[in-house]
């Protein structure tokens, strides 16, 4: 990987993975940190990284050091709201978003990480599994019981509501 | 495998992973319409479906981008410095340590002539050409050098120089051993007229040196004409004896006079200033002269080791 190819990086794939970071640990300074360490790794290791796949390795190697991140601080408390930042621009949301997001949180971070890598980066299973360390049929199993639980989780709601 | 009420659930799953193919798609559609009842399931699975956050950014993007560091010449230019700067150091020093000076260098410069041209009269030894001596030309030491032109030259008329020319070089440290060793002197039929030429150089020399290394070589040279002049009669060789004589005679007044001039010189080196000045550092020379006094100790030594082994081989009674 040139230089001009890592840059070419972090234009495309920054944004992606600060998201799914965030979507994840839902506090933005330190998914902004994990972004940098990952990238700062990539920039490193450029001469073995293959550009073709450099979108993975930053998934992956971004996905861990949120697990080690997670691991340190035992950050379990589940964050119904993220904090409102200048320098992250958030959407006008729906009511069905904020609950989607609420239903996201209550899911432990192995699920959100396959529902995030699944949805938002449009992975399939080899490829989130290759990413998480998890075989196939793992990533397929675990993924449809967060569904599973998301869509139980929409229906409570809307029986509430 | 087809959809049925068992195993829809998974079907439904993996059309919302985006799992199915074209075919299982369809397949899926069609068993939906025909189970109205089932399309609300699959509907609330699909809304589990996240749409990106695209409005959720990583801001300031510069942070990210990187650039090739390329300070490697810059790095290159310091050490080049680095190392231009230790050279010319090193440069100065050793010049420092090299240059010669007026008191301590003179003696190992003034030593060193000695040794060649002793070497020089000392004829080869596998080679048969006999010296010559053309010349009696003063500090001319070519002249004693083999022609072709030369008289046929005895090797045991080598001995007599080569003793003479050492005895005079050290006449301090050898005076006792030239005492002692009387007997390979006075063997030496050629001495007699080297000790008189000697002396003569000697002696016309003391008014300029009144040195007691130089008095004690004198009064060398006048026991070792005393011994000699016993066994003068005996030389069967005097005419080519005589040329070489002048020839010995001639380069011991030069070595005698050298010699003069070093001794003279180390008793000047002790009313110097013992402080040198480099740059704003004081050094001291004794330090220094004492590692020259040494180096010269030890290349005193080894030119005198070769002398030794000549004297040795010299008192071999078969040379007579």
């Amino acid at each position: 990987m040139t230089e001009f190819e890592y840059n070419q990086c972090v234009t495309l794939y920054a944004d992606n993975v600060f998201r799914f970071i965030m979507k994840n640990i839902g506090h933005e300074a330190d998914a902004r940190d994990i972004v940098q360490s990952a990238f700062e790794k990539m920039w490193l290791n450029k001469q073995h990284v293959i550009t073709e796949k450099s979108k993975s390795y930053l998934f992956t190697v971004a996905y861990h050091q949120m697990i080690d991140h997670i691991r340190k601080t035992k950050k379990t408390k589940i964050v119904s709201s993220f904090e409102q930042d200048e320098r992250v621009v958030y959407q006008t949301n729906n009511q069905l978003k904020e609950t989607l997001m609420q239903a996201l949180n209550q899911l432990n971070e192995t699920q959100k990480s396959l529902v995030l890598l699944k949805d938002y980066e449009g992975y399939n299973y080899q490829e989130i599994g290759e990413i998480m360390n998890l075989s196939e049929s793992q990533v397929k199993v675990y993924l449809h019981r967060a569904r599973l639980q998301l869509r139980n989780y929409l229906v409570s709601k809307e029986n509430i509501s | 495998m087809t959809i049925n009420r068992t195993n829809y659930e998974t079907y439904f799953l993996r059309y919302v992973d985006g799992d199915l193919s074209d075919a299982e798609q369809l397949m899926v559609d069609g068993f939906v319409a025909e189970n109205t009842n089932l399309a609300t399931e699959l509907e609330s699975l699909l809304q589990t479906k996240f749409i990106p956050d695209t409005t959720v950014v990583f801001a300031n993007k510069e942070k990210l981008y990187k650039k090739e560091n390329k300070e490697r010449t810059v790095l290159f230019f310091t050490w080049q410095k680095i190392a231009v700067a230790a050279a010319f150091i090193g440069l100065v020093f050793m010049a420092w340590i090299l240059m010669p000076t007026k008191d301590s260098v003179h003696p190992i410069v003034i030593n060193a002539p000695i040794k060649n041209k002793v070497a020089d009269l000392i004829p080869n030894k596998e080679s048969k050409h006999p010296i010559a001596i053309n010349s009696i030309e003063k500090n001319k030491v070519a002249d004693l050098m083999p022609t072709k032109n030369s008289i046929p030259f005895n090797s045991n008329k080598k001995q007599p120089i080569y003793n003479y020319t050492v005895q005079l070089k050290n006449p301090v440290n050898n005076k006792k051993s030239t005492q002692k060793n009387n007997t390979s002197i006075a063997v030496l039929d050629n001495a007699t007229i080297k000790a008189n030429d000697s002396r003569l150089t000697i002696k016309n020399n003391e008014n300029k040196s009144p040195n007691k290394a130089l008095n004690s070589a004198a009064t060398d040279a006048i026991a070792l004409q005393d011994q000699s002049e016993k066994t003068a009669t005996a030389n069967k060789t005097l005419a080519a004896s005589e040329q070489i004589n002048i020839a010995v005679s001639n380069n011991t007044n030069e070595s005698s006079t050298k010699m003069h001039r070093t001794v003279y010189k180390e008793l000047d080196t002790e009313t110097d200033n013992n402080s040198l000045y480099v740059g704003s550092i004081e050094l001291n020379k004794d330090k220094l002269r004492g590692l020259f006094r040494k180096a010269a100790s030890l290349l005193k030594r080894k030119s005198d080791e070769p002398t030794n082994n000549t004297l040795i081989a010299q008192n071999n009674p078969s040379f007579n």
